[in-house]
């Protein structure tokens, strides 16, 4: 059995019964299963799977994972406690926020925390919100680690913008759920009209996704992400659906809304196929909407990496309204020419408004 | 009295022990032997005879529970409660 299977034999531990003979995890292949553990957020659920022995190794490679996993607990709760330092911050700064991946996942969806691990904080917050949060995190020791690469490109068109801590620690404030062409055609709206779920993290109450936009925003992240698509997203959509099944047209809605169905149908899909996971039959039903034409390049595009050209063009595709999609060319066209924009000359503000910006 | 976890302590199980953040602390650390079987029985405050009920259910002969929980109460990582 080759690494890859393997770690997908990991992610999917627990949704399937185990094979009667479990695979042996020879020295060799130990490191590089740690390797894909990491790279697919799988360490945590790998090193449950030697525990529960649906993997064997020797006790020193047992050990060896064992040790990988208390490293990476470490790291998931020093982020846990940035999260909640991050949600006092927005607080004060009167950001409206729902944090998503990670420790809403991990502590809500998953039998112990310890089974998803995370590397980073994600936290969304409404596009107009964007960067008053940066400002927020700015002040707070964090830095971009892009700069805008047109002003307003963000806040207008970018999934999330990446601030890091000087101790390393990597918030991603995101602006829409999706990256691409289905982000782009995304309406922010959808997700913050509805109400948010607290959970309970170290003693505190913090905002998070309830469980239908959890489920739709894992689908979307595992299918609809130009980053690496991890075993562990996939592993997200199989664990989060028990919450969802009994209301399968809530994820209907949902999806439909923020015209994600593809997303929804296509992540169903692959979690059952790759995974061994059987969802329950609204889901089955939900996932079986058929897919376009247009939508098929789009998913295609996220793994295939299009040229910056092609990826301009599907976004105009997705970007809605005729003055939008004139606005986002322009500025795709500005940032692909290598032209950076005028700015308009700087005038005197008003007596006015300079006192209320001292508010 | 009973004994709870520290419930602003954020943390993990792992297969070699739970990984435990309490506040104030610069660092996670990780927990062994008796100290570990306490908290990972403390899902719900439980006197003491109970605790070394589980933990001893948990692992036969399991030596110290008392000396462990007054350790992890002097860290500050289990409270006790009226």
């Amino acid at each position: 059995m080759s690494v890859a299977e393997l770690a997908r034999l990991v992610a999917g531990h627990g949704l399937r019964d185990d094979a009667l003979d479990p695979p042996w995890l020879a020295p060799m292949e130990v490191g590089q299963l740690l390797a894909e553990g990491r790279r697919h957020k799988l360490v945590g659920m790998l090193d449950q799977a030697v525990a529960d022995g649906a993997l064997r190794c020797d006790d020193d490679d047992a050990h060896r994972i064992g040790e990988a996993a208390v490293e990476v607990a470490g790291w998931c709760v020093r982020l846990e406690r940035h999260l909640l330092a991050v949600h006092d911050l927005f607080d004060a700064h009167e950001v409206p926020h729902r944090f998503v991946k990670g420790p809403t996942v991990a502590h809500r969806f998953y039998s112990h925390p310890g089974l998803r691990m995370f590397v980073d904080i994600d936290v969304l917050v409404p596009p107009e919100q964007l960067d008053r949060a940066e400002r927020a995190l700015q002040g707070a020791d964090h830095q971009r680690d892009q700069p805008d690469p047109y002003p307003g490109f963000s806040r207008r068109y970018a999934k999330s913008v990446s601030m890091r801590h000087r101790d390393g620690m990597e918030v991603d404030v995101h602006r829409v759920l999706a990256d691409g062409p289905f982000g782009l055609r995304s309406r922010p709206a959808v997700v913050w009209e509805r109400p948010a779920v607290d959970f309970s993290l170290g003693g505190r109450i913090v905002p998070a996704l309830d469980p239908a936009a959890a489920f739709v925003h894992a689908c979307v992240n595992a299918v609809a992400s130009y980053d690496c698509v991890s075993w562990g997203a996939l592993r997200d959509v199989a664990q989060i659906a028990p919450s969802v099944a009994l209301h399968p047209a809530r994820v209907a809605e949902l999806a439909t809304a923020m015209e994600v169905e593809a997303c929804v149908a296509e992540a169903v899909s692959r979690a059952s196929r790759d995974l061994g996971w059987e969802p329950s039959a609204g889901l089955v039903e939900t996932a079986a909407r058929p897919i376009s034409e247009r939508e098929r390049q789009w998913l295609d595009s996220y793994r295939q990496r299009p040229s910056d050209p092609r990826r301009a063009l599907q976004g105009m595709q997705a970007v809605p309204g005729l003055r939008a999609k004139a606005a986002y060319l322009v500025s795709v066209g500005r940032l692909l020419g290598g032209r950076r924009p005028r700015r308009r000359a700087s005038r005197p503000a008003p007596a006015v408004a300079q006192r209320r910006s001292l508010r | 009295m009973r004994y709870a976890r520290q419930p602003e302590a954020l943390w993990r199980s792992t297969s070699r022990g739970p990984v435990v953040f309490a506040p104030g602390d610069l660092d996670p650390i990780r927990l062994h032997g008796a100290a570990a079987l306490v908290w990972e029985v403390l899902d719900q405050p439980l006197e003491l005879a109970q605790l070394d009920a589980d933990v001893t259910a948990l692992s036969p002969g399991a030596p110290g529970v008392d000396s462990a929980v007054a350790d992890l109460v002097e860290r500050g990582l289990v409270v006790p409660l009226p």
